[in-house]
C-alpha cells in the first residue's frame, strides 16, 4: 500500500493495492463494509421519509400509515428503511464480534475498537428514536420508561432527560426532539464516525490483518 | 461485435433499467400528496335530493350527508370510522351507520352507539354559495 493512499482521497477510499489477506471473504465476512451499505441505505429511503412523515403527536401516526397504505411504494420505502435499520445493528454487533475474535482490537488499533464502539452506541440511538418516530402506542411508552430511565442518573438526571427526550409533558416539543436526533443529530455523528473508522484502518496497516 | 462488449451492454442496460425503475418508484413517493389539501365539494343538487332518514355517501368527497326525518338541516358526517379510519356504510333496517371493520356502530347524528369506537363520527360544516358547489370544511368541535 502506497503512501498515497494516505494523502489522495480517493486512494485512500479505495486504494490502488491492498494486502491480499485483508481481501480474504472468510477472515473479514464483509461485515463492517455490509455495515456501511445498511447506513447508505437508510439515508437513502429516510431522506424519502422525511418528505411524507409528520413529526407531531398528533400527525405523526397517521403520516406512518399514509406512507405504508396509501402513498405509492410507500410500503417498499418504509419496509427497506425499517429493515435495513435492524440487519444494520446486527451487522455491527457481529462485525465487533469478529474484530474480537481476530484480536483485531489490539494495538495499534485500539483506538479504532473505541471508535467502533462509539458507532455501536450512536446506531442503537438512531435506531430506537427510530422506533419513538411512529408514536404508536409502544413508542409512547417506551418514550416513557426511556425518560424515566434517563431521569434516575444521579444528579444531571432531569438534565439528560429532557436534552435527549424532550420535556416531561408530551407536545410538540417532543417529537421535534426526537426527530432532530434522528435525522440530524446521529447521522451526522455517524458520518463523521464513520469516515475516522475507515482512515484509521488505512492509517493502521489495512483491514484485520496481523501485523 | 465482440462478447465482451456486448455482454458490457447488457449489464449497462439491465442496470440502466433498475436505476429507472427505483428512480420511478422513489418519484412516485416523493410527489405522492396526501388528502390534506384535498378539495372536498358536493354538487348543489345533491343536497337539494337529499330526502330524510336515508343519508347519500359521496366517496370523492369522504362523505355521508344526512337528514333526519322533519327536520331541514343536512348533517355532513365524514366516512371514516373513528376507530381506525375504515369507511363505515349506512344500514337501512336498524337505521344506523356500522363499521366492517369492528363492528362499530353510529347513529344517524353520528353519535356511538356500539364500541370499539370512542369518539363520534367528525362532522363537516357545509358551504353553500349560489351557483357553486358546496363546500366541506370542519366543523369546530362538538
Amino acid at each position: 500500500m502506497s503512501s498515497a493512499s494516505f494523502s489522495d482521497f480517493l486512494l485512500h477510499l479505495h486504494p490502488r493495492t491492498i494486502p491480499a489477506p485483508s481481501a480474504t471473504v472468510r477472515f473479514t465476512w464483509c461485515l463492517g463494509g455490509l455495515t456501511f451499505w445498511m447506513f447508505v441505505i437508510e439515508i437513502v429511503t429516510g431522506g424519502l421519509l422525511m418528505l411524507q412523515y409528520v413529526p407531531t403527536p398528533a400527525g405523526a401516526y397517521h403520516s406512518v400509515q399514509r406512507i405504508t397504505h396509501v402513498a405509492p411504494y410507500g410500503f417498499f420505502v418504509r419496509n427497506l428503511h425499517y429493515w435495513c435499520g435492524q440487519i444494520m445493528v446486527v451487522l455491527a454487533v457481529l462485525h465487533m464480534v469478529r474484530v474480537f475474535v481476530t484480536g483485531s482490537y489490539a494495538a495499534p488499533r485500539r483506538l479504532n475498537w473505541v471508535i467502533g464502539a462509539a458507532l455501536l452506541v450512536a446506531t442503537f440511538m438512531v435506531d430506537f428514536t427510530g422506533y419513538l418516530l411512529i408514536w404508536d402506542d409502544r413508542s409512547l411508552w417506551a418514550w416513557t420508561i426511556a425518560r424515566n430511565l434517563a431521569a434516575n442518573v444521579p444528579v444531571v438526571g432531569a438534565q439528560v432527560a429532557s436534552l435527549l427526550f424532550g420535556p416531561e409533558q408530551v407536545g410538540d416539543e417532543v417529537l421535534v426532539r426526537l426527530y432532530a436526533w434522528h435525522v440530524i443529530v446521529l447521522p451526522a455523528a455517524l458520518t463523521i464516525l464513520t469516515a475516522w473508522h475507515f482512515w484509521r484502518i488505512r492509517k493502521n496497516g489495512g483491514i484485520s490483518i496481523p501485523l | 461485435m465482440s462478447t465482451r462488449s456486448f455482454l458490457r451492454l447488457i449489464l449497462l442496460a439491465v442496470g440502466a433499467s433498475i436505476v429507472a425503475m427505483m428512480s420511478w418508484g422513489a418519484a412516485r413517493f416523493a410527489l405522492f400528496s396526501s388528502e390534506v389539501g384535498r378539495k372536498r365539494e358536493i354538487p348543489e343538487e345533491t343536497l337539494v335530493r337529499l330526502r330524510g332518514d336515508d343519508p347519500v355517501h359521496v366517496p370523492d368527497a369522504g362523505v355521508w350527508l344526512a337528514k333526519r326525518g322533519g327536520d331541514s338541516e343536512v348533517l355532513a358526517l365524514d366516512d371514516r370510522c373513528t376507530h381506525l379510519g375504515c369507511r363505515y356504510k349506512w344500514n337501512a333496517s336498524p337505521g344506523q351507520f356500522d363499521c366492517p371493520c369492528h363492528g362499530s356502530s353510529f347513529s344517524i347524528e353520528g353519535d356511538v352507539t356500539r364500541g370499539p369506537a370512542s369518539q363520534p363520527l367528525r362532522r363537516l360544516s357545509i358551504l353553500r354559495k349560489p351557483g357553486e358547489n358546496a363546500r366541506l370544511v370542519d366543523a369546530p368541535r362538538r
